[in-house]
């Protein structure tokens, strides 16, 4: 266990609650543990900002902290925490209302590693994908948020129409649609 | 990769490809760390709200209590001070001050009977619903006053 998750457990246990034990502190910094790196991707996908995803995540754990007590009744703490996630980053982009103008997925595209990335991506370039990603923005929002969380690869079908709070057949017909209307927006606007 | 006329698989793949650089992004090293100061952050300032928060409920319990007090003595000293009132009968009772001439007190000349049972509760005080009237009452000779069941026994 970390210095961090010790002084984590400092205040837990200094908190008069009888749900701030300690098995609550170290149950919370394995959830950070286990689920941080899948919920930045998920938040990364909407915020297309490092730090601005990182943020959500933060937030979003805040959220746990703050319903600790209900983690007992928990059935699947993957869907439960995406689902905090999908909110809180919804959130932020409802409140910023505009596009982000710090958006670095060009750069991360630029800067991954060759070895993470296939020979088919090779050939796309970083504009090309912040094009695209200008495309999925304009989806409507049902088939966005769909297509968003098919990327993240730890998300099955059955964990996505949970998060979407809608079925599987639902979700996979919105990818669907979403990558039919997204690849006639590419055949109209001629990106190649 | 052509330039002229893209393909369908080829819109396919860029999308794919998007897809894949999207959900294969990694923090920065470090996060893990960064969430749980920020997390005991957020607890250390969470403490003293809850140590504040005790006075709050407390006060709004006390203010509860204290008004709902204040309601039941309301309404017990209201029906305490409703004297039963005998129908057909008016004497100089607690709403005159002073010293009343006995001309005053009138007394019905023949029996009334008592009001239907809608009156209210409170007012209702009299022995099987009929006027008490105090022997003390100063009455006029020969007047028919209704005998009190109380007297009777």
């Amino acid at each position: 266990m970390s210095s961090y998750t010790g002084q984590l457990a400092g205040w837990m246990v200094s908190v008069p609650l009888p749900a701030m034990t300690v098995d609550s502190t170290e149950t919370i910094a394995a959830l950070v543990a286990e689920y941080s790196p899948a919920l930045y991707r998920v938040a990364y996908s909407v915020m297309r900002n490092s730090a601005e995803a990182e943020d959500a995540v933060q937030e979003a754990f805040l959220r746990v902290l703050r319903h600790r007590d209900k983690l007992h009744e928990i059935r699947d703490l993957r869907v439960w925490l995406v689902r905090i996630t999908w909110n809180v980053v919804l959130d932020k982009k409802r409140r910023s209302k505009t596009r982000p103008e710090n958006d670095d997925i060009a750069d991360y595209a630029r800067v991954l590693p060759s070895s993470d990335r296939r020979a088919d991506d090779e050939i796309i370039s970083s504009q090309e994908h912040a094009r695209i990603l200008s495309l999925i923005d304009r989806l409507p929002a049902k088939e966005r948020q769909a297509l968003l969380l098919s990327a993240v690869e730890e998300l099955t079908t059955a964990q996505i129409a949970s998060v979407l709070k809608t079925t599987e057949s639902s979700v996979r017909s919105r990818i669907f649609r979403a990558r039919r209307e997204l690849s006639a927006m590419l055949e109209k606007e001629g990106v190649s | 990769m052509t330039l002229n006329s893209p393909t369908p698989e080829h819109h396919n793949e860029q999308i794919d490809s998007t897809l894949r650089v999207l959900g294969s992004a990694v923090p920065t090293a470090g996060m893990e760390e960064r969430i749980l100061v920020r997390l005991a952050d957020a607890g250390a300032q969470a403490t003293p709200q809850r140590f504040f928060s005790f006075p709050q409920l407390a006060v709004g319990v006390m203010a509860t209590v204290l008004g709902g007090a204040v309601i039941i003595v309301g309404s017990v000293t209201h029906s305490r001070h409703m004297l039963p009132v005998a129908p057909g009968i008016h004497l100089p009772g607690a709403t005159q001050a002073g010293v009343g001439a006995a001309s005053a007190a009138h007394v019905a000349t023949h029996p009334v009977p008592a009001l239907p049972a809608s009156r209210p509760r409170s007012v209702r005080k009299a022995v099987n619903g009929r006027a008490v009237i105090s022997p003390d009452t100063r009455k006029h000779n020969g007047l028919p006053v209704p005998q009190s069941s109380l007297n009777a026994h």
